[in-house]
C-alpha cells in the first residue's frame, strides 16, 4: 500500500539530492539540472497532497511550477552560454572575479 | 467566481506600456532609446493616476485582493518605476544592445511586483513572484559583454531558483496541513485546527525562501556580487522595489494567513533578523566599492525590517511601510548620483569620490542626504522610520533585538560617514567640475526634499500608514 508518507519521503529524498547538487557540484549544467530536480520533487509532494486532500489547488500549482522551472532553466542556459563566451569554462569556481 | 477586471486596471496599464515599448522597438532603427524612458514614465504616471480611483475589493476569483496596503505598495512601486526609468535614461549609453527591451523589462518587473502586492493566494503569489524574478534574472545579466555582469546574473539566478525551490516546498507543506491555498482560507483553517509539525516545517521553509527577495540571512550571499556587477539601474530596482515587494508578501503571509500561529514564527524571524543585522552591518565596514557597500547596508536594512515583522503588530506593519518609503527616496537618490558620477568618472570606488563636494556640490549633497537617511541619521526620514521599528520591537518585548538594532545603527553611521568624509573632507584627485543637467538637478532636488521633509514632518504620513496597516490583521 502506497500512502502519502511514501510520496513525501520520496519527495524529500529528491529535494535533498537536488540541494546537495546545487551546493556541491562544480559544473553549471549539473547545477541547473539539480535545480530542475528540486522543482520536480516539490511537484511530487504537491500532487500527493492534492490527491490526499481531494482538492485541485495543489495540482494547479504543479502546472504553474513546471512552467516556472522551464522559464528559469531557459534563462539559466542563456546566461550559461554567455559565461562560456566570456571565460571559456562553465565551472562555478571560475566565477570569483568580484570580492573585496 | 467573479473576475472584476476593473481592479486590475493599474497592472494592465503597466503591462500595456511594456508591450507598447516592445512593439515600437520592432519598427525603429538602432540608436538612442531615451524617449522609451519618457514613454515608460508617462505609463507609470498613468498607472499612478488609475491607482487613485481604485476601490478595495477582490478580483480574479479571489486570487487578487485590492486593499489599502496593496494600493500603498503599488504607489511605491510606481514611484520606483519613475525613478529607475530616469536612472536608466542616464545610464543608457553603457547598454550596447537591446536598449528598448531593457526599458520594457523594467516595466514588466514592476507590473509583477504590483501583482505580488495584491496576491491573496499562494498560487497567485508564487506565480507573481516568479514573474518578477525571471525579469530580474534577465536584467541582472543584461550587459553581457561585461564579465562581472554575467557573473552577477548567474549567481542571482542560481540562488534565486534555489530559494524558489525552498519557498514552493514550504508552500506545499502549508497547503498539505491546512488544505487551502488562499491566505484567508489558511487563516480560517488554522482557527479550527491548530498548527501541526508539517505546518511549522512549511512555514520555516517558506520564510527561508522569501529571505532571498529581501536579501537577508540565509539567502543574502548573492546581494553584494549582484549589486556590484549588475547594471546600476538594475541594482537600484533590486535595492528599492524588489525589497519592498518581498516585504509586502511577507507581511501578507505571516500577518494575514499565519497570524494565528504567531508564537511559532516570531522567534524564528527574530533570530534571522538579529543575525542579518549583525552580519550586514559588520561586513559593510571594510568595503571599497560604493555599490557593494550599499548592498551590505541593504542586508542590514532587511534586518531592521524583519525586526518590525517579528514584532507582528500594526505598529510594526506601519513602520515597514514608512521605512520602505524613506528607503526608496534615500537609495534611489543615491543611485541617481552614483550613475551621474560614474558617467563622468567611470568608477564606483569610494576612493574616487574624494573631494566630490568641490566638484559638484549637488551630487555630494544628494549622496550625503540619501546615505545618511538610510543609516538613520536625524533629522532625515530614515531616522523616524527606524525609531518606529524600535518602538514596535520594544512594545512586543523584543528588547535584545532592539539593543542589537541600536548598536548596529551606530555601526552603520560609521561606514556611511566614511563615505561622507571621503566626499567632503578629502582633497579631490581631479578638480574638473562634474556637469549635472537640468532635469537631473530637478529630480535630485525633489528626492532630497522628500527625504528631509519625511524626517522633519512625518506626522501625516505615519498616521496614515498606521491606519491602513490595520487591514493586514
Amino acid at each position: 500500500m502506497v500512502t502519502l508518507t511514501h510520496f513525501l519521503i520520496l519527495s524529500f529524498i529528491l529535494f535533498s539530492i537536488g540541494v546537495a547538487g546545487v551546493l556541491l557540484r562544480r559544473s553549471i549544467i549539473i547545477v541547473l539540472m539539480s535545480l530542475e530536480l528540486i522543482f520536480n520533487s516539490v511537484n511530487i509532494s504537491l500532487a500527493a497532497f492534492s490527491y490526499y486532500l481531494q482538492t485541485l489547488n495543489g495540482t494547479v500549482l504543479v502546472v504553474f511550477n513546471i512552467t516556472v522551472a522551464a522559464a528559469e532553466v531557459a534563462i539559466g542556459l542563456a546566461i550559461l552560454v554567455n559565461v562560456y563566451r566570456s571565460r571559456k569554462s562553465i565551472n562555478v569556481e571560475e566565477l570569483n572575479d568580484m570580492r573585496y | 467566481m467573479e473576475m472584476n477586471l476593473i481592479k486590475v486596471v493599474p497592472e494592465f496599464i503597466m503591462l500595456g506600456t511594456a508591450f507598447l515599448l516592445l512593439v515600437i522597438e520592432l519598427f525603429i532603427a538602432r540608436g538612442s532609446r531615451k524617449f522609451f524612458g519618457v514613454i515608460g514614465i508617462l505609463g507609470a504616471i498613468a498607472t499612478g493616476i488609475s491607482l487613485l480611483y481604485q476601490e478595495t475589493g477582490s478580483a480574479l476569483g479571489g486570487l487578487f485582493i485590492q486593499d489599502q496596503v496593496a494600493i500603498y505598495f503599488k504607489a511605491l512601486f510606481v514611484l520606483c518605476a519613475v525613478l529607475v526609468l530616469y536612472i536608466t535614461m542616464m545610464y543608457e549609453d553603457k547598454i550596447k544592445h537591446w536598449k528598448g527591451e531593457f526599458y520594457s523589462l523594467i516595466l514588466f518587473s514592476i507590473a509583477g511586483m504590483m501583482l505580488l502586492a495584491s496576491s491573496s493566494d499562494f498560487i497567485s503569489f508564487y506565480v507573481s513572484l516568479e514573474f518578477v524574478a525571471v525579469c530580474l534574472y534577465v536584467l541582472a545579466a543584461f550587459t553581457s559583454e561585461n564579465r562581472n555582469t554575467i557573473e552577477a546574473g548567474l549567481k542571482y539566478l542560481i540562488t534565486g531558483a534555489l530559494a524558489s525551490g525552498f519557498l514552493v516546498y514550504g508552500i506545499s507543506f502549508i497547503y498539505g496541513s491546512t488544505g487551502a491555498t488562499g491566505f484567508s482560507a489558511v487563516a480560517t483553517a488554522l482557527k479550527t485546527a491548530p498548527g501541526s509539525g508539517f505546518l511549522v516545517l512549511g512555514l520555516s521553509l517558506a520564510i527561508i525562501g522569501l529571505t532571498f527577495k529581501i536579501s537577508s540571512i540565509p539567502f543574502h550571499v548573492w546581494s553584494p556580487d549582484v549589486y556590484q556587477g549588475a547594471p546600476t539601474p538594475v541594482t537600484a530596482l533590486l535595492a528599492a522595489a524588489s525589497k519592498g515587494a518581498g516585504f509586502v508578501v511577507i507581511m501578507r503571509i505571516l500577518f494575514t494567513a499565519l497570524g494565528g500561529i504567531k508564537a511559532e514564527w516570531m522567534v524564528f524571524v527574530a533570530v534571522i533578523s538579529g543575525a542579518t543585522l549583525i552580519f550586514g552591518n559588520l561586513a559593510a565596514m571594510p568595503q571599497k566599492d560604493l555599490k557593494r557597500l550599499i548592498a551590505y547596508a541593504g542586508i542590514g536594512s532587511a534586518g531592521y525590517l524583519l525586526m518590525a515583522v517579528a514584532a507582528g503588530s500594526t505598529l510594526g506593519a506601519g513602520a515597514i511601510m514608512f521605512y520602505m518609503l524613506t528607503y526608496i527616496f534615500g537609495i534611489l537618490g543615491s543611485f541617481l548620483a552614483i550613475v551621474i558620477f560614474h558617467n563622468s568618472e567611470g568608477s564606483d570606488l569610494i576612493d574616487s569620490y574624494a573631494g566630490l563636494s568641490r566638484r559638484s556640490p549637488l551630487l555630494a549633497f544628494s549622496l550625503f542626504v540619501g546615505l545618511l537617511s538610510v543609516a538613520g541619521f536625524p533629522p532625515l526620514g530614515g531616522f523616524i522610520a527606524k525609531l518606529y521599528i524600535f518602538a514596535a520591537a520594544v512594545k512586543e518585548g523584543l528588547w535584545v533585538l532592539a539593543v542589537i538594532g541600536v548598536v548596529m545603527a551606530i555601526v552603520s553611521m560609521y561606514y556611511f560617514l566614511l563615505v561622507v568624509k571621503s566626499i567632503y573632507l578629502r582633497p579631490p584627485h581631479n578638480t574638473a567640475p562634474i556637469h549635472v543637467d537640468f532635469t537631473s538637478r530637478a529630480v535630485l532636488y525633489v528626492v532630497n526634499f522628500a527625504t528631509i521633509f519625511l524626517g522633519m514632518y512625518p506626522g501625516p504620513v505615519t498616521d496614515w500608514v498606521m491606519d491602513i496597516a490595520k487591514v493586514l490583521f
